[in-house]
């Protein structure tokens, strides 16, 4: 059977990626967008394996004011899936049903999920879904996305209506404006600038306009059929195109521009438009927005039942989310709160993953005893030992604390408390030229910088989105951690959380700085509007945070068995080669690597062959920086008691410092260079990062080399 | 907004301007400036109290309401609009400018006076007192939403904003004609968090400032 692509679209917030896990389970697959690589999942219908479902970026609108919503709507006109699922939040439906208004006139062949019926019947609402489905005149499936309710109906609804033909589907935007609606399709249909979506037919306008008040009433019914070879535009009803016409929509106007639009038919486009805002005294736009909500009012007014409505005002019953507000939002409170809900993250990753860490660590030892009594070959032995388990075992210990930052990062996001910190951090960040909304990718960053890169695909400005995306390498990732519990675990045994959190300030500071700095010289300008949803909270299910979390975590473990792997087995190669060589000695090839640029790391306090190693190895992976000094201090498991007594506490902080700070790891670099589409700019990053940690290294280490020979002297 | 006759509108007017000069404004003050009987001005204070202009307890004091103020601002600033524009524009004597825009002050509509606003002010002139860069808040009777505090409410009247920022606002939902309500201010005084239908939004104060919305 033909394979069939149904897209899944909402805005934020409405449920839509529970949805979308509960349809297609396990069979999902992350992937790339063609043209602009942003990622993209994708997945097989549980119950129709021949329908493929899109997962498309949550959005409010099709104006695409960010890359996220950029994508979503290129999909649509693009692609032109055969059905689109649209997940309504029935507790919301007014602003949800905007973006359905918007798909309905672009003749998308529209399935309503509606959903969180649950969360509507708290705040006293009763969705009549059959009304709805009837007044729009499409399918509409009751769900609730959380218990997996609906699911089967919603499958089957969707593959009932994979072939059905769009309904015209017209708002009633007021006589003045359909008279100028039905003369630009007359125009449209004249010049075939066509226009018809999958056996659309479509209707020529009566020469009297004036009939036109109510919606589907066309008295006429000659079918134009378009000349599809004269077809210029992607097939779209004329009426969307008038639409975005009167509403000087621009790449509608480039498009029929460039297909032989005359300047005659512009200028009369124009004079419509000032004939249009001379009447209302508004831009064409805003009325037309205006229309289609009114036309939703008259929707929802027949839809939703309310109970206890205060007269003229805002249904008063005070919901839960509102209370936790008033504590979490609070002018006093929130700072306090905020800094303690930071603090648990960082708490709950190091003590409880240092827990599970020892236990690891534990097993790893026994295993390594066990494997090197039965391995008598000698280089087998060293390759097993001392490559696979002193190299990887060295950071596989990590994997429960970074799945356990993973886990409080999806838990913050599944909540709704991300946006939180997005409105308390906005004065904040402004300070530094950002907006609020940079802080999701920066908190992201402590994850990881891959994702925390693509997640300012939700900054609408460009320079926001640059200053952001140059400086979350400060912002010190889950695969940084391992050094720092390395040697703060080595050198400073009383004070390990005090050092490592000092480490995650400095990166904060660093970002904060050269967010400044970048603000001011290389990405000037206004600062950017911040309109931000507040998503009401939501108790995140087991289910949601535990896929969100080993999305990210597995990451790292596929990296870990791929890439840092295949490094690892490079630097133990390197490690006995020339042959003859003592493993990992200076004179090996890997020592004579690192000896040859030692020397730029002298000044640091660490320059030494192995450090340097470490670092340019750390440039594939960060994970891979403690790996290499597992290797080539050819330690098996106590990779801690050899650093100290080869490094001094000074140069091991330095040496976090430059961990912390330097170049970017190669999947952050390549993540940059695909979302500012500019290579240049990834080599930007890789240069100024490093001298940015060069610089920070330094100053610490001989100012603190300073201070210390200062006070060895009272 | 409770139209008030253009009688009743100079009433109001008179008590905002007494109110400047003293303390308390009382129906004998009123009665004396405007040289009516005090038995009329009785009837027109009731007529007020009743469009929740003022407040006025028995043999009190006359005390004007928010949007009292609001209203009695309007009427006096039309006033002085009109004259204004009467002497600069049209090069009317000062006296007949003054009788004359007393009565025309109370039938012009707002789209009148918005264009001699703007006249006005694309030829740089000026009105006695006012600002002519925040008419807006006398011609709407409306407040920044910027300007409302935690617990407020207001019904949205104008978006300001241009562009893609309009664009946004409105397609978020923030139309004309919905009631939206001051949820909380960020610690650091901005952004601001609104109740809007169904939903939470925030935004700067700089956003909101774009917003002009009538207090409920």
């Amino acid at each position: 059977m033909d394979s069939k692509r149904v897209a899944l679209i909402g805005n934020p917030n409405s449920g839509k990626t529970t949805l979308f896990n509960a349809l297609t389970g396990s069979t999902q697959q992350t992937g790339n967008w063609p043209g602009v690589t942003v990622e993209k999942k994708s997945g097989r219908l549980l119950q129709y394996k021949e329908i493929e479902l899109i997962d498309l970026p949550g959005t409010y609108s099709l104006g695409a004011y960010s890359e996220d919503e950029l994508v979503a709507k290129r999909y649509l006109l693009d692609e032109r899936p055969d059905a689109v699922i649209d997940v309504i939040d029935a507790s919301n439906l007014k602003r949800n049903l905007y973006l359905t208004m918007l798909l309905l006139e672009m003749g998308e062949n529209v399935v309503l999920a509606v959903n969180m019926l649950d969360a509507a019947k708290n705040r006293n609402a009763e969705v009549d879904v059959k009304m709805l489905s009837t007044l729009l005149n499409v399918p509409a499936v009751p769900t609730i996305g959380v218990r997996g309710k609906g699911m089967q109906q919603l499958a089957d609804q969707t593959r009932e209506n994979l072939d059905r033909k769009s309904q015209s589907f017209r708002i009633d935007y007021g006589h003045e404006i359909e008279h100028h609606l039905c003369k630009l399709e007359r125009m449209l249909h004249r010049d075939n600038f066509c226009l018809h979506s999958q056996g659309h037919r479509f209707l020529r306008d009566q020469e009297e306009p004036h009939g036109f008040g109510r919606h589907n009433k066309v008295s006429d019914e000659t079918v134009v059929e378009c000349d599809d070879n004269k077809r210029a535009l992607p097939a779209m009803p004329a009426r969307y195109l008038a639409v975005k016409i009167l509403e000087n929509n621009q790449s509608v106007m480039h498009r029929l521009k460039e297909n032989g639009l005359t300047e005659k038919q512009l200028e009369d486009i124009e004079k419509d438009r000032e004939h249009l805002e001379n009447i209302f005294k508004e831009d064409v736009e805003s009325v037309m927005i205006e229309k289609r909500y009114g036309f939703i009012e008259g929707i929802v007014k027949q839809v939703v039942t309310k109970k206890r409505i205060k007269e003229g005002g805002i249904n008063h019953k005070i919901n839960v989310s509102d209370t936790i507000d008033m504590v979490v939002l609070n002018r006093y409170l929130a700072i306090p709160i905020f800094l303690f809900i930071m603090f648990l993250m960082f708490q709950i990753t190091f003590t409880l993953g240092g827990l599970f860490a020892d236990l690891f660590e534990t097993a790893l030892g026994s295993l390594s005893g066990l494997i090197g009594s039965g391995i008598t070959h000698p280089l087998l032995k060293s390759f097993v030992l001392e490559g696979v388990l002193g190299g990887l075992g060295s950071i596989l210990v990590f994997v429960p604390n970074i799945f356990l930052l993973f886990l409080v990062l999806s838990i913050l996001e599944d909540s709704g408390y991300m946006a939180r910190g997005a409105y308390l951090m906005d004065g904040l960040m402004r300070k530094i030229g950002l907006q609020g909304k940079s802080f999701i990718p920066m908190v992201t960053g402590f994850g990881c910088s891959v994702p925390a890169v693509m997640a300012t695909r939700t900054l609408e400005s460009k320079n926001d989105r640059m200053i952001t995306m140059m400086v979350l390498n400060f912002m010190s990732c889950g695969a940084k951690l391992p050094v720092y519990v390395l040697f703060a675990g080595a050198f400073f045994p009383q004070n390990e959380t005090l050092v490592v959190i000092s480490l995650y300030l400095l990166g904060i500071f660093a970002a904060v700085l050269m967010a400044k700095i970048f603000s001011k010289t290389l990405f000037p300008g206004e600062n950017t509007p911040f309109v931000l949803e507040l998503p009401p909270y939501r108790i995140p299910t087991l289910r949601g945070v535990m896929i969100h979390m080993w999305d990210r975590g597995s990451e790292f473990l596929r990296k870990a068995g791929t890439l840092i792997f295949a490094v690892i087995i490079l630097i133990w190669v390197l490690s006995n080669l020339p042959s003859g060589v003592a493993y990992a000695s200076q004179e090996s090839y890997i020592g004579q690597l690192g000896s040859l640029v030692a020397g730029i790391f002298k000044p640091l306090g660490f320059g030494t062959w192995e450090a340097a190693t470490a670092l340019i190895f750390g440039i594939v992976a960060k994970e891979v920086v403690v790996a290499t000094l597992g290797t080539v201090y050819s330690t098996q498991g106590n990779l801690a008691m050899t650093v100290q007594q080869l490094w001094t506490p000074l140069a091991a902080y330095s040496f976090m410092i430059m961990t912390l700070l330097y170049t970017p790891c190669i999947a952050t670099l390549s993540a940059i260079r695909r979302e500012t589409r500019s290579t240049l700019w990834m080599i930007f990053s890789m240069g100024y990062s490093f001298a940015v940690a060069w610089v920070a290294s330094f100053l610490f280490y001989q100012l603190g080399g300073l201070i210390l020979s200062l006070v060895g002297k009272l | 907004m409770h139209r008030l006759s253009s009688a009743n509108q100079d009433y109001l007017e008179t008590i905002f301007l007494l109110a400047q000069e003293e303390e308390s404004v009382r129906a004998t003050d009123i009665a004396n400036r405007l040289g009516v009987s005090k038995a009329s001005v009785n009837q027109a204070i009731k007529t007020l109290k009743d469009a929740g202009f003022v407040i006025n307890e028995r043999y009190g004091p006359v005390k004007l309401t928010e949007s009292g103020r609001f209203e009695a601002r309007r009427i006096h600033f039309l006033h002085h609009l009109i004259k204004d524009f009467m002497i600069s524009t049209l090069n009317i004597r000062d006296e007949i400018a003054e009788k004359e825009a007393c009565q025309i002050e109370h039938v012009l509509g707002n789209q009148t006076v918005k264009a001699i606003v703007n006249y006005m002010r694309n030829n740089e002139m000026k009105v006695k007192h006012f600002d002519l860069d925040q008419v807006h808040e006398f011609l709407f009777y409306a407040k920044r939403l910027s300007e409302l505090k935690v617990g407020d409410q207001g019904v949205v009247k104008k978006i300001e904003a241009q562009g893609d920022l309009k664009r946004r606002i409105m397609e978020m939902g923030v139309i004309k004609g919905d009631v939206v309500e001051v949820l909380g201010v960020a610690p650091m005084g901005d952004p601001i968090s609104l109740r809007i239908g169904d939903y939470n939004l925030s935004l700067r104060l700089k956003e909101a400032d774009n917003i002009w919305v009538e207090v409920l």
